[in-house]
């Protein structure tokens, strides 16, 4: 320890006077600077409890404070294929979801009431357990800390809460720019499947049970598992007496699976792009895959990235932000991780009409920078920087704890820190280029965009293969569980159909066309808007339908597999996927090609006071419930996956007010529920059976 | 009955709060010292020296509420020249740099002269601008880019950046300690002699900003637009950064003026913490910061908003799931009551056993995230307590505000217990605790007492008035502040498509 204080302190000595010798002479320059004062850096005092459990203090008395930081091997890195955002929930889980001896609100209670702060989440290599308190409520501190982590109860309503939470989450998750460019970089260069990059679905929620969470709890949470650092006002000795009463008969071991390792990706395209068209700014990465950390050329690895992007004097803040005017922040590096491979890449955000000048300048600078030694200027500043400013690792106990862990957790020599700045002053010209060489490769290199495309300055096939990254978020799976269908269940949907076919529905046997005029309410957050339509059907498969909307009419057509849209002066081609939904869920098609659907009977259910029998639907992809009325056969519900204002959701019709208009049953007043909200209002105020009607109505061309 | 008894419980239970942490403030004070200039510069020291090291704190009495209606966002723009240099740092040859520099101003008054006649000759403008990025070539050839960091880095410094606020322009970086003197000829100069070289390109970065912060970000949006919504008479109601059409019109005479009345020593404090001591100090800032103009300390906005006597609201669609902000007007931080908000913080939303927290996030699951925050955009002046919570689990906007319009109800009608004000008050004070054993965030809270309250001593007296604040202080707080009439709502709603 000592050697390391010295050798600080030699250095600083060295470097000032090297510098200052060279320089021209303004006034700053000729300051002469005393020495620096000696720094008397705190050791860990280090402690292991015959259970595995290792501690490691530094006194800090100055205030009645206490930290700990606890760090646990496990995390993202860990979880499967499939389960992404198991270990956030473990984390989580074990703060909030109460212990074996404590409700969860009880736990909450107290802790806030002591003002003792326990906070748990999941890094991508350990779980880190933070705890802040006073001295004086040390005790229960450690006490309910116990609890916490040896008798988690992982409560199943709390699983509920947290899944909210990511739920709510895995929706926003495209409404930051820059949360986008970092995800999808990575995705694209991890792979989607890599646990360095995997991206939470809801899909993903439904596999994380209660039990999967004990599974991941057990395998690292055991007592030969903690790397326990505490700063504060305390002293090994009390610790270590708190922690063997509160933990010293905790046995067991963790157990983990391997660790991953990260695998290149083949690219098949230059440049990745994903709209977003409000934007007025793109945020864009550029890069590859990295390599691992190791201690042989960290220093030059150092050297490299202060002078090309790290900082206000660097090559890419210079070009990019001080003389081009492009951005207000531009960064990046070759970034190594200890355990896996990391991401080598340089990001920035600019206007769109400056996006591919920015992509041009960086790639320039990676050029420059691999083909041009750097300055001997650039070299020098680099080194002083970094040999001056170590002492900033060291300039306050919990950051000398903070290192201490993490050396300890990575298997870092201990004297790391001390070699690394004996390397950083030995580093030359030819190393910086070696680095540049040896570590950026620009032909390897893929960009990923993301912003509004009509307004980029060029187009982006001029950087090479372009890929498109939809941004769309796969939707929530189907609610319920569909038992399998069995030959019975499928008989006794058939019939429950065909029943209501023959009773109810018999008027469609002979039915050619109609007309419906339909009062719509659509309630939105932004209040209620009417829209009043009439639609003629011309069976089998024509429709005309025209709405009156706040803005102007609207006039939708199909005919055959063909449909378009007309609004405000314009024409749309309606989606192939729509036409089809429609003419899946038509009464007039489930009832006049019972064969071409399979139906399953699934129950009995009520809607209002009814009794319905409840039959799924499907024909090739889709799918729809029916509630048939015991009684009149009518379809009293249908639910349905639908895209309703962007959003794909399970929609849920309701139908009353039935009346047979020339033995057809018409429903005059309905309504569509979503998760349980009432978002449409449906009247109908006029039903003609087989009016005439004009072919020429059913025209789908692109003119206006 | 129920009333008596709390009262009684309130003066019992001071014994079980947090006893042990008052007894150390006294070694903390004793850590601070201060002095002044002859020409009116403060300097307050908090002197460490445990580790050999400095930070440096120099906090200016500006901010974006002290700017005028057309050069709005010109705090902000100061705040990132005085990275540029001066006529020694950043240029090979400021003499003839300056020839240039001149020129180029000369030449940016005539574009500012003619785009902004009613008429404007756009031949003229499309002539001048031209000529004007000549002279920016010919310019860039004079200077280092960004050589104060650079000089700075080499030395060993870190964290070199600065921030602007409504209130105040803050400059900060560390150095090793010995280093002082080097601090001390950089940041005076940096105030008696700055050069705004580069200017029109760092406009241009300052767009960017204005792009990623606000034009880009559905909340940052939406905060904008909270303040103009809010304040239609205290500057508070316009942003820091400032309009687009300001940033195409500020000129470095604009700048130079404004630095002139702005940046003097009776206008500025300075801190230090670390390893140093007030001898050192006081050495080095006679010898640099002596020549710092004395100038006058800002007097205080004149306008004051007036009183609020209905709900005002505002609602964005964007490309976004929805936020809700309640911004409910409150006092400035010098007021008595703003330490209450800082308590109610806690009450509501800050913890999981608050009373927003509890009922949103974990009983009803119909929230994300619940926050709140007193004083914003600034404390300086009356500003905004806001609510903000963010809907999940399919609830709306509309849902958040039916329960914290109850919940708020609640705090009204029933003074809150006993035990709930103790934790809230325990928490709050573990909150100021952390701050003080961090030199930096102490230090920071010192300089802003000195400047908002009158005397850096008030940071130590914070916990002594937490104590004393009883229930029915929070009761009537909440009767006082939070109702309808003094409200602005501001919404995220998704951007819906009204067809299907």
């Amino acid at each position: 320890m000592k050697k390391t204080v010295l050798l600080l302190i030699a250095l600083c000595l060295v470097c000032t006077p090297l510098i200052f010798s060279k320089e021209k002479g303004r006034s700053f320059e000729k300051i002469k600077f005393p020495p620096l004062n000696k720094l008397n850096l705190p050791e860990p005092v280090q402690a292991d409890l015959p259970n595995g459990i290792r501690l490691r203090t530094i006194l800090n008395d100055k205030l009645p404070l206490v930290n700990m930081t606890i760090l646990v091997k496990g995390g993202k890195a860990y979880e499967s294929v499939g389960e992404t955002g198991l270990a956030d929930t473990t984390a989580e889980l074990m703060r909030i979801g109460g212990t074996k001896g404590m409700k969860p609100a009880e736990l909450d209670l107290l802790l806030d009431s002591k003002a003792i702060d326990i906070s748990i989440y999941a890094d991508t290599d350990f779980y880190v357990v933070n705890v802040n308190c006073l001295k004086e409520n040390l005790e229960e501190a450690v006490s309910l800390l116990s609890k916490i982590i040896r008798e988690p109860a992982f409560d199943a309503g709390k699983l509920e809460e947290v899944k909210t939470k990511m739920a709510g989450g895995i929706a926003r998750r495209n409404d930051d720019p820059a949360t986008i460019m970092q995800r999808e970089f990575a995705r694209l260069i991890y792979g989607p499947e890599s646990p360095f990059a995997a991206v939470q679905e809801y899909a993903h929620l439904d596999k994380i049970t209660p039990e999967r969470v004990e599974a991941a709890y057990k395998g690292s949470f055991a007592p030969d598992n903690l790397l326990w650092g505490a700063v504060g006002a305390l002293q090994m000795p009390e610790l270590k007496a708190l922690v063997e009463k509160y933990f010293g008969d905790w046995t067991g071991k963790a157990s983990l699976p391997s660790y991953p390792e990260a695998k290149e990706q083949t690219a098949d395209f230059k440049v990745a792009f994903s709209e977003k068209s409000e934007m007025n700014q793109t945020y864009l990465a550029v890069g590859h895959l990295g390599a691992l950390e190791n201690l042989e050329d960290k220093a030059k690895v150092m050297v490299f990235n202060n002078i090309f992007s790290q900082g206000m004097d660097s090559r890419l803040f210079n070009k990019v932000r001080t003389k081009m005017g492009l951005t207000y922040g531009v960064g990046g590096g070759i970034n190594r991780e200890p355990l896996h491979r990391g991401l080598s890449y340089y990001w920035t955000f600019t206007k769109t009409q400056s996006t591919l000048k920015a992509i041009k300048a960086i790639f320039e600078e990676i050029e420059l920078v691999r083909k041009e030694p750097v300055t001997a200027k650039e070299l020098a500043d680099a080194k002083a920087f970094l040999l001056d400013s170590f002492i900033f690792r060291y300039d306050s106990p919990e950051k000398i704890l903070q290192r201490r862990l993490n050396a300890e957790f990575y298997s870092t020599p201990l004297d790391a820190d001390k070699k690394l700045q004996e390397d950083v002053e030995k580093v030359t010209i030819e190393d910086v280029k070696a680095v540049a060489e040896k570590y950026l490769d620009p032909a390897k290199m893929v960009v990923y965009i993301v912003g509004k495309e009509a307004d980029l300055d060029g187009k982006l096939e001029e950087l090479g293969a372009v890929k498109k990254i939809d941004l769309t978020i796969p939707p929530p799976a189907l609610q319920e569980k569909i038992p399998q269908a069995t030959p019975e269940t499928l008989k006794q949907g058939k019939d429950v159909v065909k029943r209501s076919a023959e009773k109810a529905y018999k008027g469609y046997k002979t039915l050619k066309s109609t007309l419906t005029a339909v009062s719509t309410t659509l309630v939105l957050p932004q209040g209620e808007f009417s829209i009043s339509q009439e639609t003629t059907q011309l069976y089998p498969d024509k429709s005309y339908t025209a709405a009156t909307m706040p803005f102007g009419k609207v006039e939708t057509i199909i005919n055959g597999e063909k449909g378009i849209t007309k609004a405000m002066g314009q024409v749309q081609p309606l989606p192939a996927e729509q036409i089809k939904d429609q003419r899946f869920s038509d009464d007039y098609n489930v009832f006049r090609s019972l064969d071409l659907y399979s139906f399953q009977y699934l129950k009995s259910e009520k809607v209002g006071e009814r009794e319905c029998d409840v039959v799924y639907a499907t024909r090739e992809k889709g799918w729809m419930k029916l509630f048939f009325d015991k009684t009149t056969g009518y379809i009293l519900a249908r639910e349905s996956q639908e895209s309703f204002m962007g959003q794909t959701e399970i929609a849920r019709w309701e139908f009353d007010d039935y009346k047979v208009v020339e033995g057809i049953p018409v429903a005059y007043t309905s309504r569509m529920l979503i998760k349980g909200k009432r978002v449409v209002d449906g009247k109908v105020t006029k039903f003609v059976v087989n009016p005439k009607v004009q072919e020429t109505l059913f025209q789908v061309s692109e003119k206006k | 009955m129920k009333k008596l008894i709390g009262a009684v419980l309130c003066t019992l239970f001071p014994v079980i709060l947090f006893a042990g942490a008052s007894a150390d403030f006294s070694h903390l004070k004793g850590r601070v010292s201060e002095f002044t200039l002859k020409n009116g510069l403060k300097f307050i020291l908090l002197e460490d020296h445990s580790v050999p090291v400095a930070s440096f704190f120099t906090y200016v009495n500006v901010g974006a509420s002290d700017e005028s209606e057309t050069i709005h966002g010109i705090s902000h723009v100061m705040e990132h020249l005085a990275f540029k240099g001066t006529s020694e740092v950043g240029t090979t040859d400021y003499k003839g740099e300056k020839k240039v520099l001149d020129r180029m101003e000369s030449v940016h008054q005539q574009i500012l002269g003619e785009r902004d006649k009613l008429f404007p000759d756009q031949k003229r403008v499309e002539t001048l601008q031209k000529e004007l990025q000549d002279l920016e070539a010919q310019a860039a050839k004079f200077v280092v880019p960004n050589e104060l960091d650079t000089v700075l880095k080499r030395n060993g410094a870190v964290g070199l950046n600065a921030g602007t606020s409504q209130d105040y322009t803050m400059y900060f970086y560390s150095l090793p300690s010995n280093k002082l003197e080097l601090w001390a000829s950089l940041e005076a100069a940096r105030f008696v002699d700055p050069v705004f070289r580069e200017f029109y390109k760092e406009i241009e970065v300052i767009k960017e900003e204005r792009r990623m912060r606000t034009e880009n970000s559905p909340i940052g949006k939406l905060l904008e637009e909270v303040e103009s919504v809010s304040f239609k008479d205290h500057p508070y109601k316009s942003s820091v950064v400032g309009p687009m059409s300001n940033l195409n019109h500020i000129s470095v005479a604009d700048v130079r003026a404004y630095h002139r009345r702005n940046y003097t020593a009776r206008n500025m404090v300075i801190g230090v913490t670390g390893d140093v001591t007030k001898e050192q100090l006081q050495r080095v800032a006679e010898k640099y910061f002596s020549g710092i103009r004395e100038g006058m300390r800002n007097n205080p906005v004149v306008a004051t908003e007036t009183p609020q006597t209905g709900t005002k609201e505002v609602t964005l669609f964007e490309e976004s799931q929805p936020w809700l902000i309640m911004g409910y007007h409150c006092p400035a931080s010098s007021h008595r009551d703003y330490l209450k908000f800082e308590l109610l913080n806690y009450i509501l939303t800050n913890g999981r056993s608050s009373r927003l927290y509890k009922k949103l996030v974990i009983d009803e699951k119909s929230a994300l995230a619940v926050a709140s925050f007193v004083g914003y955009p600034g404390s300086k002046y009356p500003g905004l307590y806001l609510i903000l919570t963010i809907p999940g689990g399919g609830k709306t906007n509309a849902d958040m505000e039916k329960v914290i319009f109850e919940e708020i109800e609640k705090l009204v009608k029933e003074p809150v217990s006993a035990e709930e004000l103790l934790s809230a008050k325990n928490r709050l004070k573990q909150e100021k605790i952390n701050t003080l054993s961090n030199n930096s965030g102490l230090l920071m809270e010192l300089l802003s007492s000195e400047v908002l309250q009158g005397s850096w001593s008030k940071t130590f007296d914070t916990l002594e008035e937490l104590e004393k604040i009883t229930s029915e202080d929070i009761q009537t707080l909440v009767k006082g502040y939070l109702v309808k009439g003094n409200l602005t709502i501001g919404r995220i709603e998704k951007k819906e498509e009204v067809t299907k």
